[in-house]
């Protein structure tokens, strides 16, 4: 059995939510004071659903915090009661990829912080050199670099998808696709 | 009316045009596929095509184009997570759930077949309402669209998962986020932090996008190996997924209904339509586990996403008021062949009324047909490599953001709301009350200032017109029967 305590700091498997309804709040709270300055008819609204927010995002926090108040306002408070995952279920045991990710090690941390990096480099790619070249040379780079397909399997998916591309989006559809900061 | 309907059915059935048929319900599948192109853009880019055509084969052309992109969007949504249109969106809810347990023909076999019934049912109603159109559509005003959209938002605390403060939040999320933006009525310029961009709102197309898609492709590359958990499929799934639609068949009717009532609301169509119709299935059902994979969540919402399509039709036809994006190019396909909506069109072009009704349920029938047919080989998508498939759905919503208004800034927008999506879906907080805040809130907040400047600041409006009464009962019976759900539950567990 574990012990329960009153106050609970987060921990590494919680520092991550944590982290994310303090940025709610400290969000909320800001746009409240923003709001403040609209005319009464352009505040109403926004200042009703921004305080609603604030409190529902401080509750929340309260519930991480203190788990005993947290089990007593929400389905899912008592975090701490919560069954530990095994990261070798992954997904398919629980369908619920955020605590199975929350509870890995650094390992798992640093593969959610690699996909997203690849993910935020297409959008640097379609930046620089704009959607023509960008699509061809992330896929490629991608299946290179992160699936490990091959050299071969790669180029073959990459030209597969571009012609696709290629064919819809320009020859059919005629989408002016803008240049890159670059070329 | 019977002349005119043998006439309208015996004009598409010709070969010059049936061949317009086919190959606007394709293109339509197609555009329904790919997220971000809805049918409004479809049918834009076909219009000029219908100039150099009779005016019947034009508008056969685009009917059936409006009438393929529906379904066509929820193979995407129950495949990927990524709703082909908006109005896709609550099929993800449940369809993507049975993906993930290799359910995937189920799910589209039971979308196919709502699809193409709730189709029928819509324009079944349109022809028996054909003769009442005018006085239904001018019955509703702001206030009633207020209520309308109220409707809509007591859908949040059923969708709201496994934590209910959690799906709150959520909500009042997606309706501050519907606050970003020009004020309707005011002069205020909303948490647009100068940036021009944000002037016009959060556009929905890339949030969508971005909540659903992209984070489901984040997800998939940090947790899965395939998008099915088993990596296999469940056969003969098309069949009971068929089966499912008349085994809740009263459902399938009810939801049908909700999607003519707001189609045929003008300025709502099938963005709401989906939700409501999704939120009734889970408050009126006894048991099952919506959100998880049940299959009635999928009938509901493609039912009512369908037969949205003939309510529209009434404002669109009867009063040249389009009831949806869809309908609104539909009416500059008409006039542009000199076919103008309104009086004349319903005395001596009745037959062009049955060219388009017929058209649309053809063309529902042929691409829920499409989608059964191939349904089998699509859900074996679900078994492929995700570093296969993440980068390729990536890179498509990407430049389906883009190509709805050729912005660079929706596709930060769908990236942005990707990881607002994927933390949602780590720390366990619903995505659908997001969506539902961001769609209704507009439209609760500008008509509610409406419909009180109609009043003269006084709120008995609300109270006052026999359909906002019918909407407030609606409404209570939303809110509180869940409570008497649950109070008569607690005595039967003990």
């Amino acid at each position: 059995m574990c012990e329960r305590k009153y106050f609970n700091w987060p921990g590494r498997d919680q520092l991550g939510e944590f982290a994310f309804y303090l940025f709610l709040f400290a969000g909320s709270i800001y746009c409240i004071v923003e709001a403040s300055g609209y005319t009464p008819q352009g505040r109403l609204i926004p200042l009703i659903v921004l305080v609603g927010l604030a409190v529902l995002v401080a509750l929340k926090i309260v519930g991480i915090l203190v788990p005993s108040i947290g089990a007593r306002i929400d389905v899912k408070g008592d975090l701490l009661a919560q069954p530990d995952i095994d990261i070798s279920e992954g997904l398919a045991a629980d369908d619920k990829p955020g605590k199975a990710a929350d509870k890995q090690d650094l390992r798992g941390l640093k593969r959610e912080l690699v996909v997203i990096g690849w993910f935020l480099l297409s959008l640097v790619l379609i930046r620089l050199f704009g959607f023509v070249f960008a699509v061809p040379l992330f896929l490629f780079v991608f299946f290179l670099i992160y699936a490990r397909f091959g050299l071969f399997r790669s180029l073959i998916y990459t030209a597969g998808f571009y012609v696709f591309f290629y064919f819809v989006f320009i020859y059919i559809l005629h989408t002016r696709f803008p240049v890159g900061l670059i070329f | 009316m019977l002349n005119a309907a043998f006439e309208g059915l015996s004009l598409i059935f010709t070969w010059s045009t049936f061949i317009y048929l086919l190959l606007g319900t394709l293109l339509g599948h197609v555009f329904g596929v790919l997220p971000g192109l809805t049918g409004s853009v479809a049918m834009a880019l076909l219009i000029p095509i219908t100039y150099a055509l009779d005016p019947i084969q034009g508008i056969v052309l685009l009917s059936s184009a409006m009438g393929a992109v529906t379904f066509g969007g929820s193979i995407t949504a129950i495949l990927f997570n990524t709703p082909g249109t908006p109005n896709n969106a609550a099929t993800c809810f449940d369809g993507y759930p049975l993906s993930r347990q290799g359910k995937a023909g189920m799910a589209i076999g039971a979308s196919a077949t709502a699809s193409a019934l709730g189709a029928i049912f819509g324009l079944m109603v349109t022809v028996a309402l054909i003769p009442f159109m005018r006085t239904v559509v001018l019955a509703f005003a702001p206030p009633e669209y207020f209520l309308v959209a109220i409707l809509g938002l007591t859908v949040i605390s059923a969708v709201s998962g496994s934590s209910f403060i959690g799906g709150l939040i959520a909500g009042f999320l997606g309706l501050f986020l519907s606050t970003v933006g020009l004020h309707p009525i005011a002069i205020d310029k909303r948490f647009v932090f100068d940036t021009i961009y944000l002037w016009d709102g959060i556009s929905l197309v890339p949030a969508l996008i971005g909540i659903f898609a992209i984070a489901e492709m984040i997800n998939l590359l940090v947790n899965v190996k395939t998008i099915s958990s088993e990596g296999t499929i469940v056969k003969g799934g098309i069949w009971l997924g068929v089966k499912s639609v008349f085994e809740n068949f009263w459902l399938f009717i009810r939801c049908s209904v909700i999607g003519v009532l707001i189609g045929a609301i003008p300025g709502i169509g099938g963005n709401v339509s989906n939700f409501v119709a999704y939120g009734h299935a889970v408050q009126t059902s006894k048991n099952g586990k919506f959100g998880d994979g049940d299959i009635r969540g999928v009938i509901a919402s493609e039912s009512a996403n369908d037969s949205k399509d003939g309510g529209a039709l009434m404002p669109t036809l009867a009063l040249g008021i389009p009831g949806s994006p869809s309908t609104a190019v539909l009416i500059s396909g008409l006039m542009i062949h000199g076919i103008n909506p309104g009086k004349e069109l319903f005395t001596e072009g009745l037959h062009i009324v049955f060219v388009i009704i017929g058209t649309l349920v053809v063309a529902n029938l042929l691409t829920s047909c499409l989608g059964a047919i191939l349904g089998s080989q699509l859900q074996k998508v679900t078994t492929m490599p995700t570093t296969l498939i993440a980068p390729i759905i990536l890179l498509l919503t990407l430049i389906g953001s883009f190509s709805v208004r050729s912005n660079f800034g929706d596709v930060i927008i769908a990236f942005v709301f990707g990881l607002l999506g994927y933390m949602m879906l780590k720390y366990d907080v619903s995505r659908v009350p997001l969506i539902i805040g961001l769609v209704l809130g507009k439209l609760a907040e500008q008509n509610y200032h409406t419909s009180l400047q109609m009043s003269g600041g006084s709120f008995s409006i609300f109270f006052s017109r026999p359909i906002s009464i019918v909407f407030i009962c609606l409404i209570l019976i939303f809110v509180i029967s869940p409570f008497i759900k649950r109070n008569k539950k607690v005595p039967s567990s003990q």
